[in-house]
């Protein structure tokens, strides 16, 4: 059965902003970026509106939607599959550009990174939420996959997109299987009947890191590598 | 129900560990449901009750943790929801016999009640009532709500199971860094459930011991009921192809003398632990005693999910937002008689930002039907804002749809000292776990002395406490009339208020701006009001928030009564527009163009402007006020980027005050015969299929300040645009940007159809997913990384002759 949550509650971390801001460390932000920031987080807390999907199926449902050889692999001790799209909606990111429209665009640019941050930490808190059900059944989780990892093709967005009827939440995929709003995920999490490793398999990183949108999977990465 | 609640107190409880992992290890097939594969496999259940027991737990958790109907319909089980339940609890009471108490567990239903899911109070409620019921009748000796991550569903759980069972309820949420999935703090997760009932307050899941203790410390302060804490054996890691717990057993139990510490009752494990674990946990805590944790003295608090407003004679008054009121405000009633939400959320949002403590909500237009209205409200506002709602009817049936739909702990506005508004409201307050306001008047009206008042006011304390409303859940409004008809109204009021706080030791509130009805000038009497009633006593004003004079009021009066110790809170308020009033402008040193090159470079504008103002006064051209003073602004940064010195909100903040330079000196340059020669004309746009055009936004802004002429066509563009725009603006160079690899093969079409013109436009392409390799191979004439290297190469590509 699908599962909705909307409006849960995010609390936007500026130190995670600086680094979706590409901020290198000892580099600390001018007191007039500070401002900006400061005045970015503020009308982000109005304009993120996260919601959330979710179904969980067996296995052999599933399978119509996960393809690729690795990415079977990666699934292959999960008994069953929660699916999940997350979105922080559509009114950031109109704001982010109609700021960077009137010139505004450093504004613009951060309010875009906050989102991004934002999206990542909506999904982190899904993610986290459905773990929890895993482990109480106790299942061990897999790490969240995308389609456009590894060998799961970006094409089976749209069969993930029609499985969690998405458009509840107002996500649309456009022709080229992008999300629409930008500002949205779609992933999925295996139950495994075995602890699952804490490390995205190498295969897949490089994936992610040279040929998708790289910046916030490699954080992910850097964070999990370094815990 | 006794029993139970009898053993707590003096030593800590042991509950039991996971079960999931257990009924795995016992043979439950992958995919199962659990619930459902207890009734064909009892001894399995029975086993490890059992080796739980013989660990040494004292408290023995059903297996019925999936067990609603709700989740057990994900199984086509549904049908047995009550014999399961039934079930579980028998085998939890046979394997235990009277050596353990028995906890009936219920769990989150996987939906989330309104706002945040779809479901509806009475869906969730009736639910939950089933499951509590069945488990009642299987023997257990409480319900125990556990791994609740939104304080709505939890909330709708208690008042089931208080209303199903006379057993008590434990109530357990889980939380990440502080806050449950919906965002409620513990604090204020242990105030709402408290109000409730709860007879145990929680923790459980969430992560290890060093999680969890933070968490129970915060519930602490807010509770003095007994708190149980339940964590995992920290989260599991492979090594050499094993799985390990990080928290063995012995690690797991070292926590024990800090939880206690911390308040914590009821000690027990949750995933990942075992019956080992609690074996040593049972050995740990076979000689400790609780700490006696000191009483919390009582506190007037009200709650949304998200915080708590503690009002107290200590500390300042408070404001309660007055405006979602349609009496004298035709844009809130026609907004009620429409349905739009958006407008009184609006409302709410606008006198949040003022600083209102709580929000009161009044729907009361006589043409509509309030119940709805005020559920529909009260749903739209807790969606968006986080001040604790006022819920402003006397219409019983609205009050408590509003406050079924309200997840924090509401303010009732109000009930009075008619019989019948007393018997109809206390009970709702009390089930509901609402504060309310009492007004001052009665069967007969609203008396003219202060002693009558007094007399009223006194009998809805006592009806109150009566139902077992505790006191400081009790506002007395003494009310007021307008000055324009009742001269003395003012001064009995005041009188009213000093009676009712010292007699009855209650708090107080006013609608304040009564007093002003039909006057001129209503914010000069309502101000000089508010001032008489704070000198007085008054803890809550009902006023307008959006008026900065009733804040300086608050703030100054606070200070003169002795509610605001130290002036700390006067003495923040009244220095914080200070810092604002910093000048930005010049220094001291002599003005130069150095000086506003570096002024773009640091991205200080308004320096940046009064610099230029004094260069065009200096008579300097502009041509030399760019290239002496906007450019090498802007080719440090650039420079300092490309280095990694600065990073991209510097580069880009230092672009949009050049360009600000820019927009000033072209206004001059009319007025001269100078002009700016444009470097050359570049179309820019993000190719078909994909949307997303930051980067492009990014390099299209810089490039403009770097004096490129930027035909910027968007996102999405078909390659029949880029062509025609292209040879329309008899363009030099054409840029495509591209994000996923799924839109660049866009790009060999896009160069195929420019070379097609026989024009010879230069191609530059970037995006994510573009290399240097792959320019090459589809015939680019460039490939550039970021926004600098961008302009470095169109710079290289097209120099004018």
């Amino acid at each position: 059965m699908l599962k909705l949550l909307k409006n849960f509650s995010l609390q936007i971390d500026k130190d995670r902003i600086k680094q979706f801001l590409q901020l290198q460390e000892n580099m600390n932000l001018t007191p007039e970026l500070e401002l900006i920031l400061q005045q970015c987080v503020g009308k982000a807390q109005r304009l993120i509106k996260p919601q959330a999907l979710w179904i969980t199926q067996p296995k052999e449902t599933a399978l119509s939607i996960i393809t690729g050889q690795k990415t079977l692999e990666f699934f292959q001790h999960s008994e069953k599959i929660t699916f999940l799209a997350v979105t922080i909606g559509k009114e950031l990111v109109n704001e982010a550009n109609s700021l960077m429209q009137v010139g505004n665009i450093t504004q613009g640019f951060i309010l875009d990174a906050i989102g991004s941050d934002g999206v990542e930490q909506a999904t982190d808190i899904v993610n986290e939420h459905i773990v929890k059900d895993i482990r109480k059944q106790g299942y061990y989780p897999t790490l969240r996959f995308s389609p456009g990892y590894g060998d799961w093709p970006l094409e089976k967005q749209r069969d993930l997109s029609q499985l969690i009827q998405t458009e509840q939440i107002g996500v649309s995929i456009t022709n080229s299987f992008m999300l629409e709003p930008m500002k949205s995920v779609t992933a999925a999490i295996g139950w495994s009947t075995q602890e699952e490793s804490n490390f995205y398999p190498s295969w897949s990183c490089q994936q992610i890191c040279t040929k998708e949108i790289a910046c916030k999977n490699c954080i992910k990465h850097t964070r999990l590598k370094n815990n | 129900m006794t029993r139970f609640l009898e053993t707590l107190g003096k030593k800590p409880i042991i509950l039991d560990g996971a079960m999931g992992t257990m009924l795995q290890i016992n043979g439950l097939p992958a995919g199962a449901c659990p619930e459902g594969w207890m009734l064909e496999n009892p001894e399995a259940i029975l086993h490890i009750h059992k080796e739980y027991l013989n660990a040494g737990a004292q408290i023995i958790e059903t297996n019925t943790f999936g067990g609603s109907r709700l989740k057990l319909q994900e199984f086509d089980l549904q049908d047995k929801t009550v014999e399961i339940n039934h079930k579980a609890a028998e085998l939890a009471r046979e394997a235990v016999g009277n050596e353990a108490f028995v906890a009936g567990i219920i769990g989150p239903t996987g939906h989330f009640p309104r706002p945040n899911g779809s479901l509806s109070f009475s869906q969730l409620y009736d639910v939950f009532f089933e499951q509590a019921q069945a488990l009642a009748s299987g023997g257990v000796d409480l319900i125990y709500l556990q791994t609740f991550s939104d304080i709505g569903e939890a909330r709708i759980a208690l008042l089931a199971a208080k209303a199903a069972t006379n057993l008590p309820v434990a109530c357990s949420l889980t939380y990440t860094n502080q806050r449950t999935l919906t965002g409620t703090d513990p604090y204020t997760g242990a105030v709402i459930l408290e109000a409730l009932g709860a007879d145990i307050i929680g923790t459980n899941c969430s992560g290890g011991p060093e999680h969890l203790l933070p968490i129970i410390a915060e519930m602490k302060k807010a509770t003095n009921l007994p708190l149980l804490i339940e964590p995992n054996a920290g989260l599991p890691i492979i090594k050499d192809g094993q799985t390990i717990f990080p928290m063995n057993p012995s690690e797991f139990v070292a926590f024990v003398d800090k939880f206690i510490s911390a308040g914590a009752t009821i000690i027990g494990g949750c995933c990942g632990t075992s019956p080992e674990h609690i074996r040593y946990l049972s050995s740990t805590m076979a000689n400790k005693e609780l700490k006696h944790r000191g009483i919390l003295h009582p506190l007037t608090r009200l709650a949304s999910p998200y915080q708590t407003v503690e009002i107290s004679d200590h500390t300042p008054p408070i404001i309660i937002g007055e405006r979602i009121n349609p009496t004298a405000r035709k844009i809130i009633k026609e907004a009620i008689i429409q349905q739009d939400w958006a407008q009184l959320v609006a409302e709410g949002q606008s006198q949040e930002s003022a600083g209102a403590h709580l929000l009161d909500v009044n729907v009361g237009v006589p043409s509509i039907d309030e119940v709805e209205a005020l559920e529909k409200a009260v749903i739209s506002l807790q969606e968006a804002v986080t001040s604790p709602l006022v819920l402003d009817s006397t219409n019983p049936i609205a009050l408590e749809r509003a406050l079924q739909s309200y997840s924090g702990k509401a303010l009732i506005n109000s009930v009075n000292g008619e019989v019948a508004s007393l018997e109809a409201i206390l009970p709702l307050a009390k089930k509901y776990g609402a504060a309310i306001i009492g007004l001052t008047l009665d069967e007969r009206g609203i008396p003219s002395n202060a002693q009558e008042r007094l007399e009223i006011a006194e009998r809805i304390v006592n009806e109150a406490l009566k139902y077992g409303i505790s006191k400081e859940d009790i506002f007395i409004d003494c009310l007021v009339m307008t000055v324009g008809s009742n001269p003395e109204g003012a001064l009995i009021t005041v009188e009213a208020i000093k009676e009712i706080k010292e007699k009855l030791g209650v708090k107080t509130v006013l609608g304040v701006s009564n007093i002003s009805h039909g006057m001129p000038q209503r914010p000069w009497l309502n101000n000089a009001f508010i001032t008489l009633a704070l000198g007085a006593g008054l803890d809550a004003a009902i006023a307008n928030p959006l008026d900065q004079q009733v804040w300086q009021n608050i703030w100054s009066t606070a200070l003169l009564v002795g509610r605001d110790s130290a002036g700390i809170d006067y003495i923040s308020k009244a220095t914080a527009n200070d810092h604002a009033k910093e000048e930005i402008g010049l220094s001291n040193d002599l003005p130069s163009l150095e000086k506003l090159g570096n002024a773009v470079l640091k991205g200080k504008k308004k320096e940046a402007i009064a610099l230029l103002q004094w260069a065009i006064q200096e008579n300097l051209s502009p041509m030399t006020i760019i290239n002496e003073g906007l450019i090498p602004g802007l080719n440090k940064i650039g420079e300092a980027f490309s280095k990694g010195k600065a990073f991209l909100p510097q580069l880009l903040l230092a672009g949009e005050t050049a360009s600000l330079g820019f927009d000033i000196l072209n206004k001059e340059l009319k007025d001269s015969h100078e002009k700016v020669e444009s470097k050359g004309t570049i179309v820019l746009g993000t190719v078909k299929g994909d949307i997303h055009d930051i980067g492009k936004n990014i390099v299209s802004t810089l490039m403009k300040t770097h004096g490129w002429n930027v035909i910027d066509l968007g996102k999405n563009v078909p390659k029949e645009t880029f062509v025609k725009a292209a040879i329309d603006n008899k363009a030099n160079i054409v840029g495509l940007s591209a994000l996923m690899t799924t839109t660049m093969t866009e790009m060999p079409e896009i160069i195929k159809n420019l070379k097609q013109t026989g024009a010879n436009f230069k191609v530059i392409v970037g995006g994510a997913v573009v290399t240097q390799e792959y320019a090459n191979e589809i015939g680019a004439h460039g490939y550039a990384p970021d926004a600098v290297q961008a302009i470095k190469l169109a710079e290289a590509l097209w120099k004018k002759e």
